[in-house]
């Protein structure tokens, strides 16, 4: 634990926090995701849990989830009535779950509630993907899901593979080969894992992050058939906001995802994806304010066709701009050059 | 203390000097980062190297993290301070400004951009870091520099800037000016004549493709900040860069902020204003009446000078300095002829307040300049008036004839104090004159009232130079009773029999002390430099300095004492700088006396 845990403790404890029912899902949402190479529908469930256990001793410096956690700890009951709440809505061949913290950690997710939605969930489903941290992905909870679930996927956020920039500037507290060790778990009994990796942590430069994200994926893919690039946006109440809230922060330019992307691919045997949220918006990842949206519906198509064409037509101006931040951020020795 | 850096003139808080590497390098620089001949090698993020660059040539930048100024206290305390370890070379040391770096040869505000636009954080990272870092080292303000700004900059102190935030606006699509940016759509002809606006035109540059048309842009803002950093390195030389940043300032408001926080501040800027000096001073602002050197004059009048008599004679200034050679004056003083010994005179002024006569010759009472409308805004009434007000308080008149007319009428009533009127109408009007040389008839008369002759005038203009100069009392140790003034005003010589003990200097608006006067003076600790075993000659270098009492300011008379030699000369930085420079003039010499 570093002292990065302390002052997001100093943080949350000053967010005054909408209070949350117990029996209310955060969210439940349809999108579209690969699966075998091909687009599918895919529903996604954010259970109100207890809240990450690491999120409540301060946790990430970029996550603002842990507002999201129930105001009274959830029952066995409550979680099932979140279930219920959302499972006649299910239609996807791939269902997320998610609890912004760890599905297999029972402080959240009690290990009946656990046991009863992924049996539910997998004769509705053909692939079921759920969120957690690594120290959770042991041979216990594999052995366990593996009962109820055919096709499951356990999806951690990594974030970098370079352990000074998880410890320093992310404050993730688990090592690269924690999340070696959790793939190798799961693979032992059959289940993929999905990396979420981080593009531009704080107090790193624009060129930084970017050579950060493309050696993450390399370092990655031979444990990840999956690896989705989160643009690290604005959340309120965390480490982040508040350094941009003294213009120490800009998130990443959407010009470095894109080059992250044709830099990798076809390097890995992973399929590489980003969903792009909030691009545009001053606390999200942005170009120039005029090209954003078709850079954000590019990531998008090409997230799901893995053709890296879908980059070929954006043209921006801006783009000589970004290429004079990638070589000048560095000289303002801590800042952001360019907002 | 720095072997890399010697700063070799100064104006203020800014300065010129050298980067003692690639054979010496001008100050203010302009590094290109992006370019071959970049000063400076960047070993980047502490998170991701640790390989410490050893040049002997550039300033070395180890890997560091930078946090810029605004960040959170508890965020800072997780990254700690650059420590110099490994590095041979220079070391430019990225801090933060809460941070105490010691032993660096350049100091570099971390994350300066950040705080574009916030005049507060920006003068208290200057500060700060100012307080932190040894005097004669460097400071670079990073990705800060525009046209439009860098003179404010170098006025708080940087010594390096760089061209990064204009190569970043020029590929904005940017134009840069002293007086603000603009688009190429906002321009319907270039307002410039470099070599790219006089061959380009708004129309011609947006019909361009985006690379070239951003790299003649660049051309263009790269030119403007090279022009305006040459062109505040004249002011500096000629000791007039308040006069341009009072200027320059209007094209934002943040930097008309950062110059009325910095006058708020005062203390960072006094310590590094010279007290005498050759040069004009313009106050054409509202802000020059709070500019050190009015205020200072204005401090030492009230807490230094002293003048002892019964009748007090308060008149306007006159645009012609010094005041005594001014018709008005010249006008009066015919007028009282032999009534003149029985009077002290004040001139009231703005900015400067009150200007006694025996200071009339004092800088900066010799060289401002002042703009003159006949109209007093309310903010000059009162800072006059309470000028005067402290006067009559801290002297005790039993007499108070103010000479004067329009708004100083006003000003002269808002002090609540009594006192007679005696202008009729214009103050050198005949019916004035009579009037007023009436009043001091009567005045001396009623209170049998010594007159004073020419020859006790002029020691009491040296008296109260002396005190106004090295503080209350010295007047009297320097000027013995039958003191002799000789020389034509205002260049006289003080003469104690045939020793001469001092003289005035108007160019500078200071006495030139002679040793035996200072000796007289008893200075010591006050205006005392103290240096080490050797026999000077000519000036002393800041290595040789010892100890200098912290109220040295530049341009002041200093007592050098060593064990071989005891002289006096002017100082050239301030005393806190002699201490702790390892390079550069200290003291210029004057009179040096071998000891035995």
């Amino acid at each position: 634990m570093t002292g990065l845990s302390e002052v997001m403790q100093d943080i949350r404890g000053r967010q005054r926090v909408k209070p949350h029912s117990p029996a209310e899902v955060v969210g439940f949402w349809t999108g579209e995701d690969l699966l075998d190479g091909k687009p599918v529908k895919s529903n996604t469930i954010i259970f109100r849990t207890k809240g990450c256990y690491w999120g409540q001793k301060g946790g990430c410096t970029m996550c603002g989830y842990v507002y999201d956690a129930a105001t009274s700890p959830p029952t066995y009951d409550d979680i099932m009535a979140q279930y219920r709440s959302v499972e006649g809505r299910i239609d996807g061949s791939v269902v997320k779950l998610f609890t912004s913290g760890s599905f297999f950690d029972i402080r959240e997710m009690p290990e009946k509630a656990r046991e009863e939605i992924l049996s539910g969930l997998s004769k509705k489903a053909a692939k079921i993907i759920v969120e957690t941290r690594p120290e959770f992905v042991t041979d216990d909870t594999m052995q366990d899901a593996k009962k109820y679930v055919e096709r499951l996927e356990v999806a951690i956020g990594l974030e970098t593979s370079n352990d000074k920039i998880r410890i320093e500037c992310i404050n993730k507290n688990f090592l690269f080969k924690d999340f070696v060790r959790a793939s190798e778990t799961a693979k032992k009994y059959g289940v993929t894992t999905k990396a979420y990796l981080l593009l531009k942590p704080p107090f790193l430069c624009e060129k930084d992050a970017l050579e950060d994200m493309v050696s993450s994926v390399i370092d990655a893919a031979p444990y990840a058939p999956t690896i989705s690039i989160n643009l690290c946006n604005v959340q309120r109440g965390t480490i982040v906001d508040e350094l941009f809230l003294k213009k120490a922060y800009r998130p990443p330019w959407l010009w470095t995802i894109v080059e992250v992307m044709k830099r990798v691919h076809g390097k890995t045997g992973s399929v590489i994806m980003s969903d792009p949220l909030a691009a545009g918006a001053a606390r999200g990842p942005h170009n120039c304010g005029q090209c954003d949206y078709d850079f954000a519906d590019a990531i998008r198509k090409y997230s799901i066709t893995q053709d890296i064409t879908a980059f070929d037509n954006l043209h921006c101006d801006c783009r000589l701009l970004w290429e004079k931040v990638l070589e000048l951020e560095d000289r303002t020795f801590g800042a952001p050059l360019i907002y | 203390m720095t072997r890399f850096f010697e700063v070799t003139y100064r104006d203020g808080a800014a300065r010129l000097g050298k980067l003692l590497v690639r054979g010496g390098v001008e100050t203010p620089y302009i590094d290109r980062p992006g370019e071959d001949d970049s000063i400076t090698i960047n070993g980047g993020s502490a998170l991701l190297h640790d390989e410490v660059s050893c040049s002997q040539d550039s300033f070395n930048v180890p890997p560091h993290i930078g946090l810029p100024y605004r960040v959170g206290e508890k965020i800072v305390k997780q990254f700690s301070p650059p420590l110099r370890e490994k590095i041979e070379g220079p070391w430019g040391a990225v801090v933060h400004p809460d941070w105490i770096v010691d032993g660096a040869d350049m100091y570099i505000m971390a994350g300066a951009r950040a705080i574009e636009g916030d005049s507060r954080s920006l003068l208290d990272s200057f500060i700060k870091i100012k307080a932190s870092a040894k005097p004669d080292t460097a400071l670079y303000v990073p990705a800060l520099a525009t046209p439009e700004n860098v003179s404010l900059l170098i006025y708080l102190g940087a010594d390096v800037v760089d061209d990064v935030l204009v190569t970043a606006k020029s590929y904005q699509g940017l134009y840069l000016t002293e007086d603000g940016e603009f688009t190429l759509d906002d321009l319907t002809a270039f307002p410039c004549s470099c070599e790219v606006c006089s061959k380009h035109t708004p129309e011609g540059l947006k019909a361009m493709p985006p690379a070239e048309r951003f790299a003649i842009l660049r051309r263009h803002n790269d030119l403007r900040l090279e022009e305006e950093v040459r062109r505040v390195k004249l002011h500096i030389r000629r000791g007039m860069l308040r006069e341009y940043v009072e200027k320059q300032c209007r094209s934002r408001p943040w930097l008309t902020g950062i110059l009325r926080l910095a006058d708020m501040q005062y203390n960072y800027l006094e310590q590094r204003t010279p007290t005498y000096r050759s040069s004009e001073m313009l106050a054409c602002s509202a802000e020059s009446q709070n500019r050190v050197e009015v205020r200072r004059f204005a401090d030492r009048v009230k807490e230094r000078f002293q003048s002892r008599g019964d009748i007090l004679l308060i008149i306007p200034c006159s645009a012609r300095k010094p005041y005594s050679t001014s018709k008005s004056h010249m006008a009066i003083a015919r007028a009282l002829g032999k009534y003149r010994g029985y009077v002290h005179e004040v001139i009231l002024t703005s900015p400067m307040g009150v200007v006694p006569r025996e200071l009339e010759l004092v800088y900066p009472a010799a060289h401002y300049d002042v703009t003159v409308t006949g109209v007093w805004d309310l903010e000059e009434r009162r800072w006059v008036s309470d000028c005067l007000k402290d006067f009559l308080h801290t002297h005790h008149f039993k007499r108070i004839l103010a000479h004067v007319e329009g708004p100083y009428v006003e000003v002269c009533k808002q002090t609540g104090i009594d006192m007679v009127f005696t202008s009729k109408g214009r103050i050198t009007s005949d019916e004035s004159l009579d009037s007023l040389v009436e009043q001091i008839r009567l005045a001396s008369g009623e209170l049998s009232t010594k007159p004073r002759g020419t020859r006790e005038i002029m020691l009491d203009m040296i008296r109260g130079m002396a005190d106004y100069q090295f503080g209350a009392g010295k007047g009297e140790l320097l000027v013995p009773d039958n003191g002799m003034v000789r020389g034509k005003f205002p260049r006289f010589v003080l003469f104690d029999g045939s020793e001469q003990l001092c003289s005035i200097s108007p160019d500078f608006g200071s006495l030139s002390m002679t040793l035996e006067g200072a000796k007289r003076m008893r200075l010591s600790p006050d205006y005392v430099v103290e240096i080490g075993d050797f026999l000077p000659k000519g000036s002393i270098l800041a290595p040789g300095v010892i100890g200098a009492n912290l109220q040295i300011r530049p341009g002041d008379d200093v007592l050098v004492k060593g064990p071989k030699a005891i002289a006096v000369g002017k100082a050239k930085m301030s005393g806190l700088e002699m201490a702790e420079s390892t390079r550069g003039m200290a003291v210029e010499l004057r009179h040096v006396e071998k000891l035995k």
